[in-house]
């Protein structure tokens, strides 16, 4: 065993010998890298801009093409949004005056709330509200998920 | 400690910094991957690709291993996969290399046939391993390495490192003495 052992100190020794006569890369690859990153950063720019005129050209034709079906849409949106928000605020009319009695035994009117307040408000949005709420909720989506996807891989 | 102050350097952006640990190991695994390359133009090429894999993935080093360990890892996986990837190509040209890379005998040294004869057949049975038992082997008589880092390199487990090496160990060696 003591032969094999002598061989690979042997075959490191030539090896390590090899590798003394090579130049160091450091400066090399550390340009390749500065130039790598640069190479990565204008294509992500270009293809941010890209899609994102690219999305809102999509969105208006979209919007434009499927006006009829897009309003109908987000009636619908609203309608549902309208009804969980009452359902909400009911909830919340009937749960603030019991917790106040049971805990301190103050009473409170639930029409006052600021819970209330913002219910009313929001299930009385117009269409045109809740399709840019949803649009800026959407690019947000996409720039978030497109952001983590790149911070994972790095450069 | 001074690999540890470099790499923070490095992610916040310091290239020189890169540039020096890259100088500090360049032969270190230049010479591991050298043992599963025919040229040393493959093998300077290898150690680049190992080292841009290694700025890419800096961020993930939780200094758990040491920076030597977790470098030798990525030169591991790199070379084993660079291995597979051209076993084709180095069919082709075997009969032209094998010659040209291992007749290299450091001109100070006398030479010695007996010597000679012997590791001409071990350099015959080591290219005949597969790439991750020539590299697992290369790691287990490579000095400074534990053991417990030969098994963290190779991505097993202490036993089954253990075990496997002391295969190829008993292949090599009923080889040797068959031959």
């Amino acid at each position: 065993m003591d032969s094999l052992r002598k061989f690979f100190e042997d075959e490191r020794n030539r090896r390590e010998k090899e590798a003394a006569s090579i130049m160091p890369a450091g400066d090399l690859i550390a340009a390749m890298i500065r130039k790598q990153r640069g190479f990565t950063y204008r294509k992500r720019l270009m293809s941010r801009l890209l899609g994102g005129v690219g999305f809102v050209f999509v969105a208006a034709a979209s919007i434009v093409y499927f006006r009829e079906f897009v309003a109908e849409a987000f009636l619908w949106i609203e309608n549902v949004a309208g009804q969980v928000s009452g359902k909400i605020a009911e909830i919340y009319a009937n749960t603030k005056p019991a917790l106040l009695s049971w805990s301190a035994g103050i009473s409170g009117t639930a029409e006052t709330g600021i819970i209330e307040k913002a219910t009313s408000e929001i299930s009385g949005w117009p269409v045109q509200i809740w399709y840019m709420v949803f649009l800026a909720a959407g690019v947000g989506l996409l720039l978030g998920a497109d952001r983590l996807i790149r911070s994972r891989k790095s450069f | 400690m001074q690999d540890v102050a470099d790499i923070q350097r490095v992610l916040r952006g310091d290239m020189r910094a890169y540039a020096a640990l890259v100088n500090r190991y360049q032969s270190m695994v230049f010479v591991l991957v050298r043992s599963v390359c025919r040229s040393t133009e493959d093998a300077q090429e290898i150690t680049q690709d190992v080292f841009l894999k290694v700025y890419r993935q800096l961020y993930t080093f939780k200094g758990n291993a040491s920076f030597r360990t977790w470098l030798y890892r990525i030169a591991y996986n790199t070379a084993i996969s660079w291995k597979r990837k051209s076993k084709v190509r180095e069919k082709a040209e075997d009969a032209y290399t094998r010659n040209e890379v291992y007749s290299a005998r450091p001109a100070d040294e006398e030479p010695d046939p007996e010597r000679e004869e012997q590791y001409e057949r071990l350099r015959g049975l080591v290219e005949e391993l597969p790439p991750q038992e020539k590299m697992l082997i290369e790691l287990y008589y490579y000095k400074d390495l534990k053991m417990e880092e030969v098994a963290y390199i190779s991505g097993m487990t202490l036993s089954n490192a253990k075990v496997r090496i002391f295969r190829i160990r008993q292949k090599l060696q009923q080889a040797m003495t068959q031959a």
